[in-house]
């Protein structure tokens, strides 16, 4: 349990702040009965299931913000399931523990009880906020203790899993990745499916295979059935509604299938190399096992990714920037993804139905739907303006913010702590031109990024508006080829994010460097902190209290693309240049601190 | 400093002075004074934790000094001028994993300029350079270290135990390679060890440090002639080994059974005393070891 502890402290502090963060939100009864009026409403349906008795305004509250609780969980237990099956190989712990005398099985299995103490604790940070009355009624014992136990066994069966996928791709890094990738296609796989389900071409053509029982209908059931993130879905059963026994029935399964699964597995693999329990094993000839090994296919290289070779012709120039490209290689190719979950995927699920996009919009911009329209009315504009902002402008830090703790880790520390320092350390390099090349790494990334988001925006618009039309009840004025300024501006309030992340990521960098061995740490809470600040800010629903946004809001992507100005943010993205320009000489001043080895040995050399 | 050596015609190649280094509170080395001559290849030994590690991340640069002076080439060292003329090997180390073994070459030949003993290396240590770095055993890890170090041939090869990992079939062509290097005389080599055998056959001079000080240095071959020689006696049934040291005017050093162990000084005296010896059978005198020299330190 040691070993994943401050892993665990992350989850736990992030869960619980966000628990209390919802509790500290709450509109209160009063405040929820406007919601409650339009609970009639398909859209609701679609996304909350029924209302059952003894809902109240408090669950209700509660229930809108527990959709993604699923994914929150089924994370949470994949990336621990990686961690216990695969972290002592990849940190080379596992070459001494492993050779104890105890069974792969037994070993295995005390690890799974610490994730089930774990996972009871993240439990406790979600479950006891919904017991706390404010403003109302709590959520009530019956309900947590019926909740509580569901999650558990949902835990524990995505734990298995997250073992299953460790064993499999062989490191805990390649499982992570695997394992996050799969949760992200799964939850937008079921909220197309979910919402396409209730929303065809037709309502009348929904209705009558819903009725009809038709093979459509059977199959998007079915489809919706086997995806993992929809098996933990509470907010029905905080409505009041009782636990669906099937989702039950089939947890179990999966839980008894993947943990069969995962033994066997765990049994059968290597414990000391990087490598999935399918990976051929190299022949060695005597002991030399380099000699001919041409039957080896030579696996591709990082600077033939489509992710990474652009940066090829600043190799020579540039051999820190380009190194720290390859390095993201990875962290590019599941940004991208994300890239195209976000954009072409969510644009393409609108649909423009009149009665769906009535609905949509009135969920309008309360409450956490704030957060991406920064507190703009959305109701004053065309629904599709609301869809892209929602969907896509809007939610720019959950694909950035990740990438900056990334790189605020890669740019100052990533040798002491690879170990890599040792060699790269010797070689006739100036740190700063290693820390200043690799933030211009950063830079050109982010570039990269941002120039896929508007291409895939201009894309998705193009196509999605020849299909739907003015017809359909989008409005004219955001037609692509009717409103190129519009669409440009929407484009500058893609392309000033730039500004915004180059600043957090330079900021971070130099509290890393000026706080030594602490630093990175304060670094990236103080990265938590803000994007915090940005989510309670226009939670609350106070526009004199958008200024709590901070840094985060002097990026105002929805105030640019609708007033076709920088003034939303007052110039932010102007001040956000400026200040990234002070940190950067704040680095220069900095870079003594930079160290190559590994922490118990830091010192600093001058140059 | 270099204009006076240069008048000299004695250039150090490395020369330290009075270094130390303290971890917080904690000594890593202390007052340790050293030259290394040009052309020579120099033995740095210790026991595990006696501080060769910290000299050697000192004289790279890893590591600031806490007071005292390290110059490489006449240069300051850790300053990027003196980075130009050493290649280091060190002994606990990782490379970046997303790279085959010829992109991080590259990378290290792109950082240093020039590589022209990248391509024979490579083929001497039979090293596959289309393998990913993070598949490769430590053996083969170590020839990718053992490349990147030398292939730009520095003034000087700073080695850090440089043949862990290595088969002795490795460890020979990197001896080899090592011989070669210093052949013409301008390269030199500092290399730190704990495998006295292997140090014995391939340095010419040997510093010794305990405890984060020095404890001796010199050329080895004198060092080992200073050492007292050992002597194996095969002796009849009974014979005390002790009084039998006494007669012979050696120092006893242990007894089995009809096998005496003895250390002398005098070689000619030995010899003379044994001869008249009625006890003595048989005897050997084995090569002089470095490990007894290094043993003494400890004892």
């Amino acid at each position: 349990m040691k070993e994943h502890k401050s892993w665990f402290l992350g989850w736990f502090i992030a869960l619980f702040g966000f628990g209390l963060a919802i509790i500290g939100i709450y509109p209160g009864e009063e405040g929820m009965q406007e919601m409650l009026n339009l609970v009639d409403e398909p859209i609701f349906e679609a996304f909350l299931g029924n209302f059952g008795e003894g809902a109240t305004g408090y669950s209700f509250w509660q229930s809108m913000m527990s959709p993604f609780l699923g994914i929150v969980f089924a994370i949470f237990g994949i990336l621990f399931g990686v961690r216990i099956a695969m972290k002592s190989i990849s940190d080379n712990t596992g070459e001494l523990i492993n050779t104890l005398p105890l069974t792969r099985s037994k070993m295995l299995f005390n690890k799974i009880i610490a994730g089930m103490i774990f996972g009871l604790i993240l439990l406790l940070s979600w479950a006891v906020p919904l017991l706390i009355p404010i403003n109302g009624n709590s959520i009530g014992i019956e309900i947590v203790l019926s909740l509580s136990w569901w999650a558990m066994l949902y835990l524990l069966m995505s734990i298995m899993f997250g073992i299953l996928v460790g064993n499999l791709t062989g490191s805990s890094g390649r499982g992570a990745q695997v394992g996050i990738l799969f949760i992200l296609f799964m939850f937008i796989f079921q909220t197309l499916i979910n919402y396409q389900s209730k929303n065809l071409i037709t309502t009348e053509l929904w209705e009558y295979s819903k009725n009809g029982e038709t093979v459509i209908y059977t199959l998007y059931n079915l489809i919706l059935d086997i995806n993992l993130v929809s098996w933990f879905a509470p907010g029905a059963v905080m409505l009041g509604n009782d636990i669906e026994m099937k989702y039950i029935w089939i947890i179990t399964a999966a839980l008894i299938i993947f943990g069969f699964l995962s033994f066997f597995t765990y049994n059968k693999k290597d414990l000391i190399d990087e490598r999935g329990i399918f990976s051929r094993k190299k022949k060695q000839k005597g002991v030399d096992e380099s000699d001919d090994q041409s039957h080896v296919k030579a696996k591709k290289s990082v600077k033939k990714s489509f992710h990474t070779f652009w940066i090829r012709p600043l190799e020579k120039r540039f051999p820190h920037t380009a190194d720290m490209v390859y390095s993201d290689k990875r962290a590019l190719m599941i940004l991208y993804i994300a890239i195209i979950m976000f954009y072409p995927m969510q644009l393409f699920m609108y649909l423009g139905d009149t009665a769906s996009v009535d609905a949509t919009t009135a969920l309008g911009d309360g409450g956490i739907m704030a957060i991406f329209t920064y507190g703009y009315d959305m109701s004053l504009y065309p629904p599709w303006v609301w869809w892209i902002v929602t969907q896509a402008i809007g939610v720019h830090w959950m694909l950035f913010l990740p990438m900056v703790v990334r790189w605020i880790r890669s740019v100052p520390v990533r040798d002491s702590e690879d170990g890599t320092g040792d060699l790269v350390g010797s070689l006739p390099v100036m740190k700063r031109t290693v820390v200043f090349q690799r933030l211009l790494g950063v830079f050109l990334e982010m570039i990269w990024a941002v120039a896929w988001l508007v291409i895939w925006y201009v894309l998705s618009v193009l196509i999605h508006e020849s299909r739907v039309g003015p017809a359909n009840g989008v409005a004219e004025e955001v037609f692509l080829f009717n409103n190129p300024l519009a669409t440009g501006w929407v484009v500058i309030a893609i392309i000033s994010m730039i500004p915004l992340y180059m600043f957090l990521t330079v900021m971070g960098v130099v509290i890393t460097l000026f706080f030594k061995k602490k630093g990175l740490q304060y670094a990236k809470y103080l990265i938590y902190i803000i994007a915090l600040l940005l989510i309670i800010a226009f939670s609350l629903g106070n526009p004199d209290l958008y200024w709590l946004s901070g840094i985060m809001g002097m990026y105002n992507p929805v105030g640019i693309m609708i007033e076709g100005s920088f003034a939303p943010g007052n110039y932010g993205v102007f001040a956000l240049i400026g200040l990234t320009i002070v940190s950067l000489y704040l680095i220069r001043l900095n870079t003594k601190n930079f160290t190559w080895l590994k922490q118990e040995t830091k010192e600093i050399v001058e140059e | 400093m270099d204009d006076n050596n240069a008048k000299n015609g004695d250039i150090s190649a490395i020369e330290i002075t009075n270094l130390t280094k303290y971890y917080g509170p904690h000594k890593g080395i202390e007052n340790i004074s050293l030259k290394v001559k040009k052309g020579t290849i120099h033995g740095f030994l210790g026991p595990n934790g006696a501080g060769k590690t910290t000299t050697l991340r000192v004289l790279v640069g890893l590591l600031n000094k806490t007071s005292g002076d390290a110059q490489i080439m006449g240069i300051r060292a850790g300053s990027l001028d003196s980075k130009k003329h050493i290649g280091y090997l060190p002994s606990d180390f990782e490379l970046y994993k997303y790279y085959s073994v010829k992109e991080y070459l590259d990378y290290v030949e792109r950082l240093r300029g020039e590589a022209p003993f990248r391509e024979e290396l490579v083929r001497r240590l039979k090293l596959d350079e289309t393998r990913k770095t993070g598949e490769l055993s430590k053996g083969n890890r170590q020839k990718v270290a053992i490349v990147q170090a030398l292939m730009h041939r520095p003034d000087i090869l700073i080695a850090d135990e440089p043949t862990t990992g290595l088969d002795p079939l490795m460890m020979g062509i990197f001896d080899e390679i090592l011989r070669e290097y210093v052949a013409s005389g301008e390269k030199t080599v500092f290399i730190s060890s704990h495998i006295l055998s292997e140090v014995q056959a391939t340095c010419e001079v040997v510093t010794i440090i305990r405890d984060g000080e020095l404890v001796s240095s010199g050329n080895v071959k004198e060092l080992l002639a200073s050492l007292p020689r050992k002597a194996n006696l095969k002796v009849k049934d009974g014979v005390d080994g002790e009084n039998l040291a006494k007669s012979i005017n050696a120092s006893f050093k242990s007894q089995k059974e009809d096998e005496v162990c003895v250390l002398f000084e005098d070689p000619k005296e030995f010899m003379k005393n044994i001869a008249n010896s009625e006890v003595v059978l048989d005897f050997a005198i084995p090569p002089a070891d470095l490990e007894e020299y290094f043993m003494a330190f400890y004892k």
